[in-house]
């Protein structure tokens, strides 16, 4: 008798959770709108930071007939920085080509 | 009267051919360093001095010229561009190209290999009658206004070959123009110069070829072994352009 009321208890354990699963299905239509929502809140909202920003400079090495043209874009959380970051590389670039000449 | 007349005529045309074998063309025009890409054009005066059956082609920029860096461009370009040394008599064509270091080097290349194609279109240019003709060379078009009556088979830079002498030439997108302006009968220049490096030897269009993109390779290699960004978040490309074809 003991032994029934264990799987009778059990039986019904497993239909409650079955039926409360069942209850708790998931609104896919309220969910789509929440990923929506996210996507468009900026993320410096979200987390209080400035986005990545990508700046890009060029510089031209001009000998006339022929031409070089060297590009360095930066990544940065700022924008500040990654032109900080560009302007740094356009340098270096450009003074590897003045130690080629001197 | 008729004879007269003949005398004329002959005197003129005499007169002419007098005027055509030796003297210098002055030409006024632009040249786009960006070639097209942006604007980047920049004022030269272009000089033609005619020997006989030499000539030599020069390219100079208005006002003062210094090699510089100037913010984001380092400027390297030689006093002179496109300068071509041409012998009509050993059908050779000469032609100069400044390095890095401005040190110039010269290469030969085919007289007039262009196939030109005439047009029927003229115009006066100072006061000349022209006729028109366009070509393909070297991965750019070109079109020219030649004078018939001029009959030097040559005109600026390497351009010619035509049944007169070229007064006015450009590229098909206008980064290159040369226009006659004026001559003067002065014709002295160092033709021995060239001329002893035409008999010493010097290597032909595909050495220039390979000296440019033995270069190109010199300065990507520079690049990449930049180690001031090493840490940065970045991208560097560097690309390479030629006003004639190089491949």
């Amino acid at each position: 008798m003991k032994k029934v009321c264990v799987v009778t208890m059990m039986l019904m354990t497993t239909f409650s959770m079955t039926y409360a699963a069942g209850l708790a299905k998931p609104d896919f239509i309220h969910m789509k709108n929440q990923i929506s929502y996210f996507k468009q809140v900026p993320l410096q909202k979200q987390f209080k930071t400035d986005a990545d920003c990508s700046v890009t400079l060029k510089g031209t090495l001009d000998l006339g007939p022929l031409e070089a043209e060297v590009s360095c874009t930066t990544t940065a959380t700022t924008c500040s920085e990654a032109t900080t970051k560009a302007v740094s590389c356009l340098k270096a670039a450009m003074n590897s080509v003045r130690s080629i000449k001197y | 009267m008729k004879k007269l007349t003949i005398l004329v005529f002959i005197f003129q045309t005499l007169y002419v051919s007098a005027q055509e074998i030796k003297g210098t063309w002055f030409y006024q025009g632009k040249f786009n360093g960006s070639f097209g890409r942006t604007e980047n054009h920049r004022p030269y005066w272009g000089k033609l001095i005619i020997d006989e059956n030499r000539s030599l082609f020069t390219m100079k920029e208005e006002g003062q010229h210094h090699a510089s860096l100037q913010e984001n461009t380092i400027d390297l370009r030689s006093d002179s561009l496109f300068t071509v040394y041409k012998d009509h008599e050993s059908n050779s064509l000469l032609f100069e190209f400044a390095d890095l270091n401005q040190r110039p080097h010269y290469f030969a290349d085919t007289l007039f290999p262009m196939e030109w194609e005439t047009i029927e279109e003229n115009k006066m240019i100072g006061g000349i009658p022209c006729l028109k003709a366009v070509t393909r060379f070297k991965g750019r078009g070109y079109t020219a206004w030649y004078a018939p009556t001029i009959t030097i088979s040559d005109g600026p830079w390497k351009l010619g070959g035509l049944p007169g002498l070229i007064l006015e030439a450009y590229d098909d997108e206008d980064n290159w123009r040369m226009e006659f302006i004026g001559r003067t009968d002065d014709h002295v220049f160092d033709k021995s110069y060239y001329e002893t490096k035409i008999q010493k030897g010097i290597e032909g269009y595909p050495g220039f070829a390979g000296f440019v993109k033995k270069l190109y390779a010199r300065l990507e290699a520079s690049f990449n072994t930049n180690s001031d960004c090493v840490g940065c978040q970045n991208k560097s490309v560097i690309k390479f352009r030629s006003w004639e074809n190089i491949d």
